[in-house]
């Protein structure tokens, strides 16, 4: 049962839940405030001077019980199903190790290659290998509405799939001290024959990028 | 409510006012060393309000960094310290003591018709360990420089900063014992001291609020003290508890932390929630539609509360199946606040509503509330809560909730029984009209921060990237308006309890026992003892069904 479209793209899969609790959040909001300021007009002590003490009604308040209960389990239940796509790592992914320390983050890639701008190749998942060398931190990528705190004693895994080219931001979201808050790099995407030649060359140079032709993103 | 027509000149002063020294004290001593739950009601109030006052000055310089992208106002170890003395203060020396200690301790023992809490003695040790405790985490500001560590002390930073950790969580635990203390008096006098006729369901809902209050705060706090002692330990004699090198866990230092500090939101929220069905009563002049359901869901919040504490920690590296569980008990818990929410709305059905300021609170908390508590439903949710936990919108979340909803009904709270407390009005029109204005401000000033965390803007960041600026400003501005609205709300509630309009003992119309008595009570309370025969709010006048 899909109660919303899967969408390969992890952030579109967050928008569209998002899209979804704040669509029906609204409603309710409208139906409860409106109701508030219709009665507060209508039962005005001037209109109406005196009162009608109503101590309950059981059907309306199984009513408003059973709703809302079926309601957030819908919303459990698709924000529960868009998770597991960063959490369940593809056969086919790329394993990459992100290294978070007080104030940078630094990566490095199966053939040992290391740099503190992520490069990856376009269309393949990431399997990021998360962990921190100091205090806890968190890895975030805003545009792929994905984040993992990076731990010191363990390693801990967040999948991503970049989709298209571009510059995008990585920030620290776990306060880490001092320069918590310039704590970030970028993750770039590359074409993947690019990626590729770069990743297998000897160089240690970091790959060029084109900025006019990408998209670049927050 | 003949006394509501009396001219004020004519209502006759009350003899032997709690207000006037009676006992072998004189002077600020009386007060100091009075076991009166009123008079010590009051000066937790000061001491509250004014912490609150340097909390919300500390905010006001926190938006102030944000003036301009890069944080030029302040260098970064200042903003550090700055939003963890902000948090610490609101947190541990302003709403989780809260109504409970104020407002809770001026009228539960009026409400249930007692002469005073069952251990009023306790009541004043309570009140003193709350001033040590404050006192110690005020010290921390001046040893080894202040605490940057966020209200949440999260090891290991918290164990390797080389600020004043220990001293400020130190204090921290010495609040705690005056939280557990006051549960347990509370606890003890809602099951002992209730007048004659007063059964569990003839109980007013502030004092069923109150109820499942002291319950969290005596199961919930000891998990805290647990967990601040363990720092202690950690930072003073190296125990690697919770440090990874030495084989110990960091993520147990948050699970503890949160196992106290989400059933901490229940004590920050279950009494203004109390409070809200009170004004709708007394204002609607009928009673409260589904009592046994409000009064139950208070119980069941502060049950269910303690099973979602790892919904904090869905980016913590906890298992899918943890994840999973957490995100499932976090939406059950949002069913019974929903609950009284529309029972709320149903209890103005066919009422005879008179919007007074104390009711009008209580429409800017439906509104702030609402927004609150339904952006929670995107933060228990996991995929959302992986974008949006440990930015903006999780900081516009909690204060909507916390501030818009339980700060603001403690505003209204004061409102609606300051005429009770010093039996003088303040300016209803001053008041009702300043609500709009911090109604206003407060949007202002969080509603964009829901904007920017969606956008990706971090919390606790000192900068930010020039793209956010127009909000930013926005929120600026908001918080200049909301701080105005304040000074106003209190220069005219203070004025209005030294030199307003004389009161007579029920200016409201409010059917609970505490308008029964004079205003300002006596020391006794009560002349004689009440008996109570109807259901808390029986309006004599209303139609029944
Ligand atoms: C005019 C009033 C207030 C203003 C302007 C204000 C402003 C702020 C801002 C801007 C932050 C975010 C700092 C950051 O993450 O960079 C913050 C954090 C916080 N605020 Fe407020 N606030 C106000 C009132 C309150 C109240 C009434 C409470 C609680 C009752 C409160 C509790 C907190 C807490 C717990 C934090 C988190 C601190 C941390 O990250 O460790 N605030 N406030
Ligand atoms: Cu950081
Ligand atoms: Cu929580």
């Amino acid at each position: 049962m899909r109660l919303l479209p899967y969408a390969l793209n992890h952030a579109q899969a967050v928008d569209d839940v998002m899209r979804f609790i704040v669509i029906s959040s609204i409603i309710l909001f409208l139906i409860v405030i409106v109701t508030m300021v219709v009665f507060v007009f209508k039962y005005n002590h001037k209109r109406n001077p005196r009162a009608t003490s109503i101590p309950g009604n059981v059907p309306l308040e199984i009513f408003w019980t059973v709703v809302p209960t079926v309601l957030v389990l819908a919303m459990f239940y698709v924000g529960w199903e868009a998770y597991l796509q960063i959490r369940t790592v593809p056969k086919n992914a790329m394993p990459v190790k992100v290294f978070a320390r007080q104030w940078s983050f630094s990566f490095e890639y199966m053939n040992g290659k290391r740099t503190d701008t992520l490069y990856v190749p376009k269309g393949r998942p990431i399997d990021c290998l998360i962990k921190s060398l100091d205090v806890i931190h968190s890895f975030y990528l805003p545009a792929f509405r994905e984040k993992q705190d990076a731990l010191p004693d363990r390693v801990r895994h967040m999948v991503v799939i970049p989709e298209h080219l571009g510059i995008f931001d990585v920030v620290c979201t776990q306060y880490c001290g001092l320069d918590h808050a310039l704590m970030k790099t970028k993750m770039i995407v590359l074409p993947d024959t690019t990626f590729d030649r770069w990743i297998n060359s000897s160089s240690t140079a970091e790959p060029k990028v084109a900025l006019g032709d990408s998209t670049i993103y927050f | 409510m003949a006394d509501i027509a009396l001219p004020p000149q004519d209502i006759p002063v009350v003899e032997g006012s709690y207000l006037e020294n009676t006992g072998k004290h004189k002077g600020l001593a009386a007060w100091l060393l009075s076991t009166d739950h009123k008079r010590i009601g009051i000066m937790y109030m000061i001491m509250l309000f004014s912490f609150f006052s340097v909390g919300v000055v500390l905010g006001i310089l926190l938006r102030l960094e944000m003036i301009s992208p890069g944080g030029k106002l302040f260098p970064p170890q200042v903003y550090n310290a700055l939003f963890t003395l902000h948090g610490v203060i609101m947190i541990f020396l302003f709403v989780i003591p809260g109504i409970p200690v104020t407002l809770g301790n001026f009228f539960l023992p009026l409400q249930i018709g007692a002469r005073d809490v069952a251990f009023p003695r306790l009541n004043l040790f309570s009140f003193y360990l709350y001033i040590i405790g404050a006192a110690v985490i005020l010290t921390a500001l001046f040893v080894n420089g202040l605490p940057d560590t966020g209200w949440t002390f999260y090891v290991p930073y918290s164990l390797r900063t080389t600020t004043g950790v220990t001293i400020a969580v130190f204090g921290v635990f010495i609040v705690g014992f005056s939280s557990i203390l006051t549960g347990i008096n509370f606890l003890t006098t809602i099951h002992r001291l209730r007048a004659p006729g007063m059964t569990w369901f003839k109980m007013p809902l502030f004092v069923w609020a109150l109820y499942a209050t002291s319950w969290v705060q005596i199961i919930a706090t000891p998990v805290l003290a647990i967990t601040l002692l363990l720092i202690v330990i950690s930072r003073v004699f190296g125990v690697g508890i919770f440090n990874a090198a030495a084989g110990g866990d960091p993520v147990l230092y948050q699970h503890l932390f949160w196992i106290y500090s989400h059933p901490a939101v229940y004590i920050m929220i279950l009494p203004p929630m109390g409070i809200v069905s009170e004004i709708i009563a007394t204002f609607t002049r009928r009673t409260i539609f589904g009592y046994k359901a409000i009064a139950m869901s208070s119980l069941a919040i502060a049950f269910i509360g303690y099973l979602v504490w790892g919904h904090h920690m869905f980016v913590a590296g906890m298992s899918q199946q943890a994840d999973m569980i957490f995100s499932f008990l976090t939406f059950l818990v949002a069913i019974p606040s929903g609950i009284k929410v529309f029972n709320w709305v149903a209890s103005m059905y066919k009422g005879s509503i008179d919007p007074q300021p104390p009711f009008l609170f209580v429409m800017a908390f439906m509104v702030l509330f609402s927004i609150g508590g339904l952006s929670g439903l995107v933060l228990g949710s996991l995929a959302t809560d992986v974008h949006l936990t440990a930015t903006y919108f999780v900081v516009a979340h909690f204060h909507y909730i916390i501030f818009g909803g339980g700060v603001f009904i403690f505003f209204g709270a004061l409102h609606y029984w300051l005429p009770k407390m010093f039996g003088r009005m303040y300016d209803k029109k001053i008041a009702s009209w300043d609500l709009l204005v911090m109604f206003i401000g407060f949007n202002l000033l969080y509603f964009p921060m829901f904007i920017m965390g969606y956008e990706g803007m971090p919390r606790r960041y000192f900068t930010y990237l020039p793209q956010f600026e127009t909000m930013q400003h926005i929120s600026i501005v908001g918080s200049w308006i909301l701080v105005a609205g304040l000074i106003v709300m209190f220069v005219n509630l203070i004025h209005g309890s030294i030199k307003g309009p004389r009161v007579g003992p029920n200016p409201w119309g409010g059917t609970t026992l505490e308008w029964k008595t004079a205003s300002p009570p006596t020391h006794e309370n009560f002349e004689e003892e009440p008996v109570v025969i109807h259901e808390p709010y029986y309006h004599e006048e209303a139609l029944t069904r």
